[in-house]
């Protein structure tokens, strides 16, 4: 890690460790939103780090995502960090506030007196209900536009609450001729940025969920006494526990190709890696880590649940791990056996592969 | 849990010129070597070991006055994932190249370093391993082989096993010198043994395919010069271990298979999904193993203690090898060894070697109990 990140994985440790606790999570489960925690995380301008001005890359920003993860943070961090990275990107105005981004893919916009109106339904949005602004990326006239839209936005016809399996709200949102705020193009190196980048934020907050629960399952077997020992000492809990270990260090190592290569070309390659490569792990980080802890970690009252149960909702999110393999396994069969080895050891931004050649040939 | 984070690192530019260099080398001189690879996994081929040695391809990061070239860990590590990648015919030296040399240099008398590791890093000497016994695998520390103090130096007795003695002029031997104390770890030497010496037989054993590919050597009363001992007497365990971490952290850990998983994509169609996921998760495996062994040979190189992270990266590179034949099998219409199809020719021979590749250099087993241990279970 670079000095930059040390202090950046440093300070926001230090701030979850203190403040997202038991109590915290408990109330957001009862459908309490921590709106403290989102001030000191203002305060701390942490929700606008990826912000072009700052001059902070991906890389830099890992700390916070996987901190998400390992802490549970219950509030879209992520999101607004997304949102306000492509925002900023795109020349928008700067927005305090939690933010979250929506694929316009499902939604038409019509060009109406120098802005868009919008009008159709956006399926499972993430923290809707929460967000101060929406950021719309729509692909129009073949560039990326990216709109927003304020929460008081007149044209937010409704905002129906759904949840995903960890209670994080996944909200369905219906435009009705909803006039964007603000509107402009925004250089963006990706076939489907929405998705990607979505993909890769699920799959630096799922290692730190990995991470997190593999952290309690090593500490309750090294107490819980069982047969006269602690279960630790049995063969059989050992090697479960370092076989999902070892998938969480792959894991690792490949969300951190992820975060070197956004941005940049073919980002969804390296993406795509961390989204398969995250999602085995953690889920099986979940089912190890259950059967270690026992009965006592299928009650309510017990914390294992909210690590797996985000990991659970957050693998499935923007992408299958079996999706992202087939774009990757289709796109390394049209490249062909000889090319294997002279692309693994390439630079990504610089591989001839497609992610969706039927789309570019048309 | 700062033990399981890989500092990333990237390849340096001369690492890169390096690689165009032996690409070069092996469009040059692999098509010699195609009709050969249905013999064994890897190739015993004297003349291209010294092809190697000419270029400067061997003993890489030792002492220029000891024949090496003094260059850096990562470059090494990109010469060996070339020849890995094409498969070349590299056993002759492997085991003097990756550890035997380092031993020498390390532990051995100035002799051994002026007499013998030059001609290592040639690709004329070549060493085997001397470590697992027949009773005495995973458990290590149980070898029997046993060697006494006599006038003319050492008297030995015992047996080694799963090695490459029968191409091999040297073993490095891990015996007891003195009786075992309170720690079976203690009285344990090494030493370097010429396999000319009298007394000495070596027996082949064959694989399951039927190939000779490692050998059980008998010592009985070999009598071996004094300053054969390598390093301290009774130091041998803890020398045995840095043997063990060069053993365990290279891109041979991941590599075994890979033809045949360039063969797959070969014979694969991009529009049959169940053939497109199931590839491009071993794509994504491949990647991110390659990722995790740079950085720890980035780790060797700034002397840092890779901990868990070597164990981690051969378990999982060796479960990655082995689900290549497997998923060959199970993604292609075709049974194994069918010599119409290049494929199933290739799936027939790796699946029959796959089986020792979480064996050799540390069981799986072991493997996994090192890595519960480095994190704090027992």
């Amino acid at each position: 890690m670079s000095n930059d990140q040390q202090l950046i994985s440093d300070s926001i440790n230090r701030l979850f460790e203190k403040e997202v606790n038991r109590n915290v999570l408990e109330s957001f489960e009862k459908g309490q939103h921590p709106e403290s925690l989102w001030q000191l995380i203002e305060e701390g301008g942490y929700h606008r780090v990826l912000d072009v001005e700052s001059g902070a890359t991906w890389s830099d920003v890992q700390p916070i995502l996987r901190a998400i993860g390992y802490y549970r943070v219950p509030l879209p961090l992520a999101e607004t960090l997304l949102a306000n990275w492509i925002a900023s990107r795109a020349g928008l105005s700067e927005c305090d506030g939690p933010a979250t981004i929506i694929d316009g893919g499902t939604l038409e916009a019509r060009a109406q007196a120098g802005t868009f109106l919008l009008s159709g339904t956006a399926n499972r949005v993430p923290w809707g209900r929460q967000a101060q602004r929406f950021v719309i990326l729509c692909k129009i006239d073949g560039r990326w536009i990216a709109c927003t839209v304020g929460a008081g936005n007149k044209g937010i016809a409704s905002i129906v609450p759904g949840a995903n399996v960890a209670s994080e709200p996944r909200d369905t949102i219906r435009f009705d001729q909803c006039r964007c705020d603000e509107h402009a193009h925004v250089d963006l190196l990706d076939e489907d940025p929405v998705r990607t980048y979505g993909a890769l934020v699920r799959a630096v907050a799922m290692t730190g969920a990995a991470e997190s629960v593999l952290a309690q399952a090593l500490q309750h077997a090294n107490v819980r006494i069982q047969f006269g020992r602690p279960i630790g000492k049995f063969q059989a809990i050992q090697h479960m526990l370092a076989e999902v270990a070892t998938d969480v260090a792959a894991a690792l190592a490949a969300v951190s190709g992820a975060c070197d290569a956004a941005g940049g070309r073919n980002a969804w390659i390296e993406v795509a890696t961390a989204k398969v490569m995250a999602g085995g792990a953690a889920i099986r980080a979940a089912r190890v880590t259950h059967q270690v802890h026992g009965a006592m970690g299928f009650t309510h009252e017990h914390m294992l649940h909210y690590g797996t149960r985000r990991i659970w909702s957050w693998r499935n999110e923007y992408g299958s791990d079996a999706s992202w393999a087939g774009l990757v396994g289709a796109a390394s069969i049209r490249r062909g056996g000889s090319a294997f080895w002279p692309d693994v050891t390439e630079q990504v931004a610089r591989l001839q592969w497609q992610r969706n050649p039927i789309e570019q040939e048309t | 849990m700062a033990f399981i984070h890989i500092p990333p690192a990237v390849l340096p530019p001369e690492c890169e010129e390096l690689r165009e260099e032996v690409r070069a080398f092996l469009s040059k001189e692999m098509p010699h070597h195609r009709q050969k690879k249905e013999a064994a996994f890897s190739f015993f081929d004297p003349a291209f070991s010294r092809k190697l040695g000419e270029r400067g391809w061997l003993g890489m990061t030792w002492p220029k006055q000891y024949g090496g070239h003094e260059r850096s860990f990562l470059e090494r590590y990109v010469v060996l994932e070339e020849l890995l990648a094409v498969d070349a015919p590299i056993a002759a030296h492997w085991v003097a190249d990756r550890q035997s040399g380092d031993q020498l240099i390390r532990f051995g008398t100035e002799e051994m370093r002026t007499t013998i590791v030059p001609g290592i890093a040639r690709g004329e000497v070549y060493f085997c391993v001397g470590m697992s016994e027949p009773d005495a695998g995973s458990d290590l520390a149980g070898i029997r082989s046993r060697a006494e103090r006599v006038p003319e130096g050492w008297r030995l007795n015992g047996t080694k096993i799963w090695n490459s003695a029968h191409h091999a002029h040297y073993m490095i031997a891990l015996v007891r010198t003195q009786p075992a104390g309170d720690s079976r770890h203690a009285g344990l030497s090494q030493l370097l043994i010429d396999l000319t010496t009298p007394g000495i037989t070596i027996r082949p054993i064959l694989n399951l395919r039927g190939y000779v590919n490692f050998n059980e050597v008998h010592f009985n009363d070999v009598i071996l010069p004094a300053d054969c001992l390598l390093g301290k007497e009774g130091a041998g365990w803890k020398q045995v271990s840095t043997e063990l971490g060069f053993e365990r952290s290279g891109p041979e850990r991941y590599l075994s298979s890979i033809e045949l998983l360039m063969q797959m994509l070969n014979s694969a169609s991009p529009d049959n999904e169940r053939q497109a996921v199931a590839l491009g998760r071993l794509v994504c495996e491949a990647r991110t193993l390659r990722r995790m062994s740079i950085g720890l040979t980035a780790m060797f190189v700034r002397r840092e203690d890779p901990g868990v992270i070597s164990a981690m990266v051969k378990d999982m590179g060796t479960t990655f090898e082995q689900r290549i034949p497997e998923m060959a099998a199970e993604l292609f219409d075709v049974e194994l060894g069918d010599p119409a199809s290049p494929l199933a020719q290739l799936a027939a021979i790796t699946i029959q070697n796959a089986p020792s590749f979480s064996l050799r250099g540390g069981s799986r087993e072991v493997l996994r109990g090192m890595i519960a241990k480095g994190m704090g279970l027992r």
